[in-house]
């Protein structure tokens, strides 16, 4: 499985800088207006979207023909596209928290966010809605292709922020913050379990996709 | 005999075309040459030994182990050629080196290098660079590298010139000096065999047709010149398959000695490999 870690990592190398340009554009334009939104999101959906560029990557080479006939079992592949996932959205949270903690201390009281719930907080919470994601993205590319999936991902993308925005507009209306002291664990735990259901749910699913494709 | 490769009775339905109960074995310490026309499900078979695809029934044994119970090991100790490069283009053989080497238990980088130097590839140089050939030499020298016991081999030569093809010839020649290896290599380049193939297995409509030592089957077949009214004075267990032209008729017959002592005013040519499967595919039955 390191090998095709390794390998996916070789060919993402290019796009992944193309991508750290863009979050640090995002990050100029957006974070001096106080809205460190689009910079969490554009981070996650990166990091959620690494196995579909790795998928179009392989297709384009015909390369997992050549992967099944190697010394590794189908569902090896699929665990590993699963870890690139894993790997990139946690990557992309740790800079996200590192953004939120410096926009903390350099402008306080500042973000869409950031004045209701602490920097960490909102990383796991962002985190957990990237794996959401990319568990129902990774099913589906196996199955249709990442070229089919590119543009239903971009919509599915910005699924969790139009419920985070929604659900803190409904609070703002019951007069209840997100931010209370009850409410918080309650909706990260239930974040986190539901979490935990989607990506060993979604693996299963994709090892038997994975299982019943022909090269 | 010791065989490297048993496939028994491989059977795979498509809608339009199907692998009906293929059965052949490669013995080791030779080369089988897998012939047939396009379509006639060389490439179909390969990957059903390989599980690429699914069988609908059917087994695979190589090196004496049962592909479904043994996949893991098999694919260890075999290497893979297919008609394409199924490499990252923006990779270098240096990468794949590194990627392979994290896959294969028994990747030797040293012999890797060997062969990329033998062949004259670069190891900086990306893939996108390099030429179909160098393409294909790269593949060969990928599936060497782990110090396999099998090679199985897809139409790996088709597409390239002569040259780069003696090479290859020369290095699967070298591979199997070592009695316990074996090569299945599929091809519609038949000079290549004829070079090569201590085998031959041809496949017909997804059926084999034939699967026997080639020198027997150069031996005992010939082709038989003579006119269309003259076939019926050959013995009817004797001929295979017929083909009319402008000029007469040619008929494949099964022992062209015994032929030639019935009927010692005909003409009788040898074959190649490339006349069996012509008169196989186009040929008519009586």
């Amino acid at each position: 499985m390191n090998g095709l870690l390794y390998k996916d990592l070789l060919n993402l190398n290019p796009t992944m800088k193309y991508l750290a340009v863009m979050a640090l554009i995002f990050c100029v334009v957006f974070i001096p207006m106080g809205n460190e939104l689009p910079v969490y999101i554009i981070l996650i959906m990166f990091g959620a979207m690494l196995p579909t560029t790795a998928i179009s990557f392989d297709a384009a080479a015909r390369w997992d023909k050549y992967a099944v006939s190697l010394p590794l079992t189908r569902r090896e592949i699929v665990a590993e596209r699963y870890l690139l996932m894993v790997g990139g959205i946690c990557v992309a949270g740790i800079i996200s928290l590192a953004i939120a903690i410096a926009m903390t201390v350099l402008m306080p009281g500042e973000g869409i966010f950031l004045p209701f719930i602490d920097p960490l907080t909102l990383m796991v919470m962002f985190v957990a809605c990237g794996l959401f994601l990319g568990s129902i993205a990774l099913p589906l590319t196996l199955k249709f292709g990442a070229e089919k999936m590119r543009y239903i991902i971009m919509v599915i993308a910005l699924t969790p922020v139009v419920v985070m925005l929604g659900m803190t507009f409904l609070m703002d209306l019951s007069g209840t913050s997100l931010a209370a002291p009850v409410l918080m664990p309650v909706i990260l735990g239930g974040m986190l379990v539901i979490t935990a259901i989607v990506v060993f749910v979604s693996y299963r699913f994709s090892v038997g996709i994975y299982a019943k494709k022909e090269f | 005999m010791e065989y490297a490769i048993k496939v028994t009775d491989l059977c795979k339905v498509y809608p339009d075309f199907a692998l009906d109960n293929v059965s052949f074995a490669v013995p080791k310490g030779c080369i089988m040459g897998f012939i047939g026309e396009n379509g006639a499900g060389k490439s179909t078979t390969i990957k059903a030994m390989l599980n690429l695809i699914h069988r609908n029934s059917g087994t695979v044994e190589i090196l004496g182990m049962d592909l479904d119970s043994h996949e893991k090991e098999i694919k260890e100790r075999i290497g893979v050629v297919f008609d394409e490069c199924c490499f990252h283009d923006n990779l270098t053989p240096a990468d794949i080196s590194k990627i392979l080497g994290n896959i294969y238990q028994s990747w030797d980088g040293k012999l890797y290098q060997t062969y990329l130097a033998r062949f004259g590839l670069g190891e900086k140089k990306k893939i996108k660079e390099f030429s179909r050939g160098m393409k294909m030499k790269l593949g060969i020298a990928a599936a060497l590298a782990h110090k396999p016991d099998v090679l199985i081999l897809d139409e790996a030569t088709s597409g390239l010139d002569p040259i780069v093809r003696e090479e290859i010839l020369d290095i699967f020649l070298d591979f199997i000096q070592d009695e316990k290896h074996a090569i299945l290599i599929s091809s519609h380049i038949t000079s290549d065999l004829d070079k090569i193939a201590d085998y031959l297995t041809f496949i017909h409509h997804g059926k084999i047709v034939f699967s026997a030592g080639r020198d027997e089957l150069m031996d005992s077949m010939g082709v038989v010149k003579c006119g269309a009214e003259d076939i019926a004075g050959i013995e009817r267990d004797q001929i295979i398959r017929f083909r009319k032209n402008q000029f007469g008729c040619e008929v494949l017959v099964r022992d062209k000695r015994a032929v030639a002592a019935l009927h010692p005013e005909m003409v009788i040519d040898p074959v190649t490999t490339e006349s069996i499967m012509l008169f196989y595919s186009r040929g008519e039955e009586l």
